[in-house]
């Protein structure tokens, strides 16, 4: 930590340039006259404090922060003092309520031997209390209360500490005989301690009396206010109604470039930091509060943004601090900025000793620093990525983001703005950069524009995603801070959920020893869900979709299920039969009339609420309000899921595969069920398939759609009402027609109303994989948009042949068949034969400037080579390909790309004869290009032949385009060539045309380099074409007209 | 005709001087490795002169002017030069059709009658930079400004970051020469669309205009007119673009380049020779090819290949040239296109387009911006032209014609106290119109065939 005072003075230098951007808000006023303080709670952290000044006894004390802005716009940094943590024992047996002054002075003992609590000041041991109250794991018949301990201490660090002793049962109590004891709640973190204790809600409102904050002497932030107040004093309101209201906050994207050696991937230790584009915007507003950019260099002025040059690149990047300090962000975002920028940053100040750097944060003096997380989670798979210290600024990469929520072919910005925006990107190599940096101030410019950009779509996709208001939405229903969801699984969630109910009715969170459960052994598997096996089949009849609504949380509101009312199996005996319910596995739960289970609550709680969401929701016209409330109901439904999965996780906070088990045998019953129950009371129907939550029935070969569905309806109804409530069938689709081709793959046209279908409903079928080439998805999309929507299975076939005999013939465009991976580490590091990384040596080894770099991805396709030449040999660089005319090998597409997905899905149609769409006529022409260099070429000698019928043509008559047989049908050979040479034309016109435009100017070349645009390969190969026909049509202008 | 008339008269056709300087929009050789960036540079660079010249002139009250955008500040009235560019959604663009289908080849998309949309957006860009124009206070320009007209700016770079614009000027129209005075009344005869090979065939008229070129139509005074008539030019579209859409219909089916064998069925152009023939024998002709014609499809077309109108190409007077094209006759300079420059201009405001008069007032806009496609390369296919823009006018013809128009219509405008001659040239196969204009007053008049089949 930097002396304030160094700090101050390095700041100051840049500070006045960013003045206009600071918050403004209207004054706050303070004292006793003033209205009470609202805060919307943005970020919770503490400090621990040697001596809490603020307390009367001057104790040691963790000080909770609490980040926030009014809804004025000023930023406000609450600090909260006087609350401590605390955890529950269960009481030594015999136990003697007047033993407690003595259990707690050996406590405090214990504790003080122990170095790192010896100098606490005041007790470590503030608190001994007698609590009544229950184990939230396991139903005891007849309900006894058990009486815990509840023990409060000086810091969070010392509950785990302290309770690790007395798990080990290393302390003494006497006359306790009793030398280990179980804990209860001593691994809840302390700030979701202290929210659940104020009732703090994620991303809420927080009110502050007037007369019970205090001003600090000194600032010890950059934000506009700071209070001290006692935890008891403060007010959190629960986010309904009036309090869903949000603040302007202020959120900064932005986007850094260095200039890299050629060949490789920037590096911090070599490569410098050369620009920083900001965009920041506040919530509530239309307008941006800047666009800047800081160039290192002079840079060319931009209209609508401020550019700033600084002379070296220690200013930069000490002025971006200072940026950063004036404009005081809540949100920081962009584009890989948690695995790019940031580390780069930071690193590249620690080149350059730069010692002022690294205070990103909100608080004064506190350093940032950058450690390495993994977080791993079943839902979300396992992401190592960065973390930083960053004090009341919450990071929210927009990558991450989406990596998290959606499935995509390729994440890269250019891909993502794309799909979600509808733009192509302008994408500028990094080689490129260093030469735009090493050019003149409009050089630079060009990059800051570039730069400004891509600081701003990761802002544009936020608001297009809502991103930001789902997240808010669902800090508030999850009651955890807005940062967890992202640096957390959905676990943490559910145990906010669970403290919150729980805790009120005295129901004790037992802590679980890792070891009792689960780590050392695998844990217990149980039977998954149940699917039903498909009847394979191309359905042209409407085939109708029974779904249970939320299938699991309804399962367990239905039968109870919950930690609270299972019963050991030991301990069934003791209960009277009508009493409890057994499940299908053999677990027993109590009904809700002997004790209801927490998590059905808690269920019960979300559902209605996401009922109450998407009522209001129907009703609300602000689109603003809209937004929040659709967040909200998302949020509620997500939370509700992930309840079943926090009882399965095996290496959760408590898993209890007695309850997932449970869960899943219902499940499963009740699938079958429907499927015996809709065959026996609908005659002549089929269940052809079943999933997980759903029933697919064909009930006729006859119905018309409307006839289906009102069956499906009835059906539905019917079914519903054999199973417990809230369990519901519920029908809300039709697929019509519905080619199932084996478990989990399927696709249909799907109808919920007779007018109009949908959608086209795709399951696991070739579209979206990106090891795939696009021809494969283009051609799997065409043919299920025949069979489906046209139902023209002869149509389909047709074109399934067109295109492989296009692929022979080599007519299809060389961007489809180009498939692109990572070169994810250095090329030694791979075990196997990969093709991009036998690839890149190649590439290297021609140009060592130009070759990809680590982190690239390296687009390639498959060419033909020597006979048995493995295929990973035979990658190459696709304009490689096209610049030197080299043979695709389209059987090797054929046989490996396209026909097993092909297979799969003609097979249900056509059965044994699929075959015949791969073999036959059209597979006969096969074209092959004659490669410009290497191989035959070498020896080969070039003479002119005959553009009619190329035969050669003698030497003596070589100006002549065409043989003298061929003479006499000059005009239609060179209408022929000039038909060829009007396309390409309109071609190049169109493609190049619109690169200018994607790039937003006119006067300047294009440089782009995004492989991932679909004309990125059309546009050169049409500039060879159009050359190679022109060169031929020049041909035929050589000799003049004959005349008379 | 019978022997037994004893006057007759032996007229000679009037020959005319016909003039071909250097035709700049002749290509020898091709090259399409460059991009299309240059040739707007080259534009700028040749126009930036002139029209700072004009702005000067124009606004005398010593308003700044600033050399470069980027040398623009915030808030100083000044005035900026650069090259318009008309960002606009409903252009086709090659990505929307990627983005629907990427499976299908690159489709030949309909042309949107206008790109107008309340989403367009104006910027002016030049070398530096570029600089979104903001026309709330100027109620002229929006409409009348093409992509790619270089232009000067009056106004003020607004907090938000664009240029609200106060008033416009352009290069104007080049300087001409008053040309010498003529003593005969001559005429020169021009014709588009003629359209051979339509399902429609009009071969009645297309045989009438014959008889009257060559002289078999009408009376004695008809003959004596016809003897006036100097030079003939066919201003594109000799044939009819119907095959054209026959071949769109066919790539959809047969999906690529190579499977459209036949885009120019051997019937007509055999017929067009063989028209071409019949005229060239009587009247020296210029022919230009249009959008439908076998030739290449980008701006400077080229002239039609010899082999394809074999026996026609083997006389003198015939001239096969490129479009657009500009000679001199009787030192009168002509500028002749066949009118896809016209078209497409169009498409770039809510005007009426059918109206001749709109057209006109294109056509005149064109000579002030002194540039004869500034839509191209944007929306207009052009060759990538690098180090010269040959569509920049450097002087004013005293003719400017442009073929394969909806109606006649002619305006006279004065430049430089000289008259400049506009005309549209109707198209042949759906009017039946031909125009006639005198060279020595530049009056023009126009004909039509009319077959009545009663």
């Amino acid at each position: 930590i930097l002396e304030p005072v160094e700090y101050t003075q390095t700041r100051s230098k840049f500070q006045h340039l960013f003045s206009s951007y600071a918050r403004a808000g209207s004054p706050l006023l303070f004292g006793e006259d003033a209205g009470n303080l609202r805060i919307l709670q943005l970020d919770v952290d503490y400090e621990i404090v040697q001596k809490d000044t603020f307390l009367e006894d001057s104790s040691s004390a963790a000080v909770l922060r609490i980040y926030g802005v009014t809804e004025g716009g000023n930023s406000v940094l609450a600090r909260v003092h006087g609350f401590r943590p605390f955890f529950f024992i269960i009481c030594p047996s015999q136990f003697d309520p007047a033993d407690l002054p003595a259990i707690k002075e050996s406590l405090e003992k214990r504790a003080r031997a122990v170095s790192s609590m010896k100098n606490c000041q005041g007790p470590i041991i503030h608190d001994l209390e007698i609590f009544e109250g229950r184990s939230l794991l396991y139903f005891v018949p007849s309900d006894p209360l058990i009486r815990f301990l509840k023990i409060t201490v000086a810091l969070p660090s010392y509950v785990r500490q302290l309770a690790q002793i007395l798990e080990r049962g290393d302390i003494d109590f006497s006359p306790y005989e009793e030398s280990r004891y179980s804990t209860f709640e001593a691994s809840v973190d302390f700030i979701l301690r202290f929210m659940i204790e104020t009732n703090m809600y994620g991303c809420s409102w927080v009110e502050m009396p007037s007369n019970r904050y205090h001003l600090p002497e000194k600032q010890t932030s950059h934000m506009q206010f700071e209070i001290d107040i006692h935890y008891t004093h403060l007010v959190c309101h629960a986010p309904h109604g009036e309090w869903l209201k949000t603040a302007p906050i202020r959120i900064l994207s932005f986007d850094i470039e260095c200039a890299g050696r050629p060949g490789v991937f920037p590096e911090p230790e070599h490569d410098q930091v050369i620009q920083i584009a900001n965009y920041m915007t506040e919530t509530g507003k239309s307008e941006p509060i800047a666009r800047t950019v800081l160039t290192l260099g002079s840079c060319a002025p931009i209209a609508g943004a401020k550019v700033l040059s600084f002379d070296s690149e220690a200013e930069l990047l000490e002025a971006w601090v200072s940026f950063l300090c004036a404009t005081d962000p809540d949100i920081l975002t962009g584009y890989n900025i948690v695995n790019f920028d940031l580390p780069y940053l930071l690193n590249r100040a620690s080149v350059l000793h730069l010692s002022s750097f690294p205070f990103l944060g909100r608080l004064m003096g506190v350093m940032t620093k950058m450690h390495d997380t993994r977080l791993s989670s079943s839902a979300f798979g396992t992401h190592e990525s960065k973390a930083f210290t960053m004090n009341g600024r919450i990071i929210v990469d927009m990558l991450q983001i989406l990596v998290r929520d959606y499935k995509l072919r390729s994440y890269s910005l250019n891909s993502v703005s794309f799909e979600f925006l509808g733009e192509q990107k302008e994408d500028v190599h990094h080689s490129i950069i260093t030469e735009l940096f090493h050019g003149n101030e409009n050089t630079r410019r060009r990059l800051a524009v570039y730069c400004l950009k891509d600081a701003y779509l990761p802002h544009r996709l936020m608001e297009k995603l809502m991103s930001l208001t789902n997240y808010m939405e669902l800090a508030r229903v999850a009651g955890i801070p807005l940062a967890w969801l992202l640096s957390r699984g959905h676990m943490i969630k559910v145990v906010s959920l669970l403290h919150r109910k729980a805790f009120p009715e005295s129901l004790l969170i037992p802590d679980l020893k890792n070891t009792s459960h689960n780590s050392s052994e695998e844990a217990e598997s149980y039977e998954g869900a149940t699917v039903i096996e498909p009847k394979r089949g191309f359905y042209k009849m409407p085939i109708a979709t029974l779904d249970f609504a939320s299938l699991y949380p309804s399962i367990m509101m239905a039968h109870n299920i919950c930690y609270s009312t299972l019963v050991r199996k030991d301990r069934v005996k003791y209960l009277k039969p009508e009493d409890y319910i057994k499940s299908p596995s053999g677990d027993c739960y109590v009904r809700p009339s002997v004790k209801k289970g927490v998590l059905s609550k808690i269920l019960e709680d979300l559902l209605s609420a996401r009922k109450v969401a998407k009522r209001e929701l129907e009703q609300a016209t602000d689109p603003f309000l809209r937004s929040v409330l659709n967040g909200r109901q998302l949020a509620l439904k997500i939370s509700a899921n992930a309840v079943y999965g926090f009882t399965g996780a095996s290496r959760g906070k408590l898993p209890c595969t007695e309850i997932s088990a449970s869960i899943t045998a219902f499940g499963r019953r009740m699938i079958e069920t429907t499927k015996s129950l809709v065959e026996s009371k609908f005659p002549s129907s089929v269940v052809i398939y079943g999933d997980t939550d759903s029933v697919m029935v064909k009930f006729r070969d006859d119905l018309t759609l409307e006839e289906s569905m009102s069956l499906g309806q009835q059906a539905a109804d019917i079914i519903s009402q054999s199973f417990p409530k809230p369990i519901k069938l519920e029908f809300e689709k039709c697929y019509y027609p519905y080619l199932l081709i084996q478990k989990k793959r399927y696709a249909g046209l799907l109808w919920t109303k007779t007018e109009t279908y949908d959608k086209m409903d795709c399951k696991g079928i070739e579209t979206v994989r990106r090891d795939n080439c696009k021809l494969v998805a283009n051609v799997v999309s065409k043919v299920l948009e025949k069979l489906l929507v046209e139902r023209d299975v002869q149509g389909a076939i047709d074109f399934v042949k067109k295109t492989i005999s296009d692929l022979l013939q080599n007519k299809v465009d060389i961007s489809l068949l180009v498939i692109s991976k990572e070169l994810s580490k250095a090329a030694a590091d791979y075990d196997a034969n990969q093709a991009h990384v036998t690839l890149y040596k190649k590439l290297y080894q021609r140009d060592p400037g130009s070759a990809p770099s680590l982190g690239d991805r390296i687009p390639y396709v498959t060419i033909k080579g020597r006979k048995d030449q493995p295929a990973h040999e035979r990658a190459e660089d696709p304009i490689y390909v096209l610049e030197h005319n080299l043979p695709l090998d389209t059987e090797y597409y054929l046989k490996n790309m396209l026909r097993k997905p092909l297979e799969r899905i003609f097979e249900p149609i056509i059965g044994k004869n699929v075959s015949s769409l791969f073999e036959g006529e059209h597979t006969r022409s096969i074209t092959v290009t004659t490669p410009s260099t290497g191989g035959i070429m070498r020896f080969t000698k070039v003479s002119v032949t005959c553009l009619g019928c190329r035969t050669p043509i003698p030497q003596t008559e070589s100006k002549e385009p065409l043989c003298k047989y061929c003479k006499a049908n000059e005009a239609s050979i060179y209408e022929k060539i000039l038909c060829n040479v009007r396309e390409y034309e309109r071609q190049y016109a169109m493609l190049w045309t619109q690169c200018q435009r994607c790039m937003g100017s006119i006067c300047q070349d294009v440089l782009c380099s995004n492989s991932d645009c679909p004309i990125f390969y059309r546009r050169r190969k049409v500039q060879k074409d159009l050359e190679d026909t022109s060169k031929q049509l020049e041909r035929f202008e050589i000799l003049p007209p004959p005349s008379w | 005709m019978n022997a037994s008339h004893s006057t007759t008269t032996v007229m000679y056709r009037q020959t005319v001087d016909y003039e071909e300087e250097h035709n700049p929009f002749l290509l020898h050789s091709r090259n399409y490795s460059q991009q299309y960036s240059q040739i707007y540079f080259c534009r700028l660079a040749a126009l930036r002169p002139v029209v700072e010249n004009a702005a000067r002139n124009k606004w005398t009250d010593g308003i700044l002017f600033r050399d470069r955008l980027l040398h623009l500040q915030q808030g100083d009235n000044c005035v900026i030069i650069g090259v318009i560019y008309k960002e606009m959604d409903l252009k086709p663009s090659i990505l929307k059709e990627y983005s629907k289908n990427p499976a299908e080849p690159v489709p030949i998309l309909p042309v949107k009658p206008s790109f107008v949309s309340d989403s367009d957006v104006v910027i002016l860009e030049d070398e530096t930079g570029r600089i979104r124009l903001n026309f709330d206070r100027c109620c002229l320009g929006v409409n009348i400004l093409l992509t790619g007209t270089v232009v000067a700016v009056k106004g003020q770079e607004t907090s938000s970051g664009d240029f609200s614009v106060d008033e416009l000027c352009f290069p104007g129209i080049p300087p001409l020469k008053v040309p010498r005075s003529l003593d005969n009344d001559i005429f020169i005869l021009f014709v588009s669309g003629i359209g051979l090979g339509a399902p429609w065939n009009v071969s009645m008229r297309e045989a009438m205009f014959l008889d009257f070129i060559t002289g078999k139509l009408g009376n004695e005074e008809d003959y004596h007119f016809c003897s006036q008539i100097g030079h003939l030019f066919v201003l594109g579209n000799l044939l009819s673009s119907a095959g054209d859409e026959t071949l769109a219909n066919k790539s959809n089916d047969q999906q690529t380049v190579n499977s459209a064998q036949q885009l120019f069925n051997a019937e007509p152009l055999i017929s067009a020779d063989r028209f071409l023939t019949t005229l060239s024998s009587t009247i020296p002709v210029t022919l230009l090819p249009g959008e439908a014609d076998p030739t290449n499809l980008l701006l400077p077309q080229q002239p039609l290949h010899h082999s394809l109108l074999p026996s026609s190409s083997k006389y003198n007077s015939f001239r096969r040239v490129t479009n657009p094209y500009q000679c001199c006759i009787n030192g009168r300079k002509i500028l002749v296109c066949s009118g896809q420059n016209i078209d497409d201009a169009c498409r770039y405001s809510t005007w009426d387009w059918n109206s001749v008069e709109n057209r006109l007032t294109v056509m005149e806009n064109m000579l002030s911006f002194r540039h004869l496609c500034p839509t191209a390369p944007d929306t207009l296919p052009c060759y990538p032209y690098y180090d010269e823009d040959p569509f920049v006018l450097k002087e004013c013809p005293h003719v400017y014609v442009a073929g394969n128009q909806h109606a006649y219509g002619t305006r006279l405008i004065n430049a430089n106290d000289c008259g400049v001659r506009l005309l549209c040239i109707p198209d042949f196969s759906t009017t039946g119109q031909v125009v006639l204009l005198n060279l020595r007053t530049l009056t023009p008049q126009v004909m039509e065939f009319m077959i009545d089949l009663n």
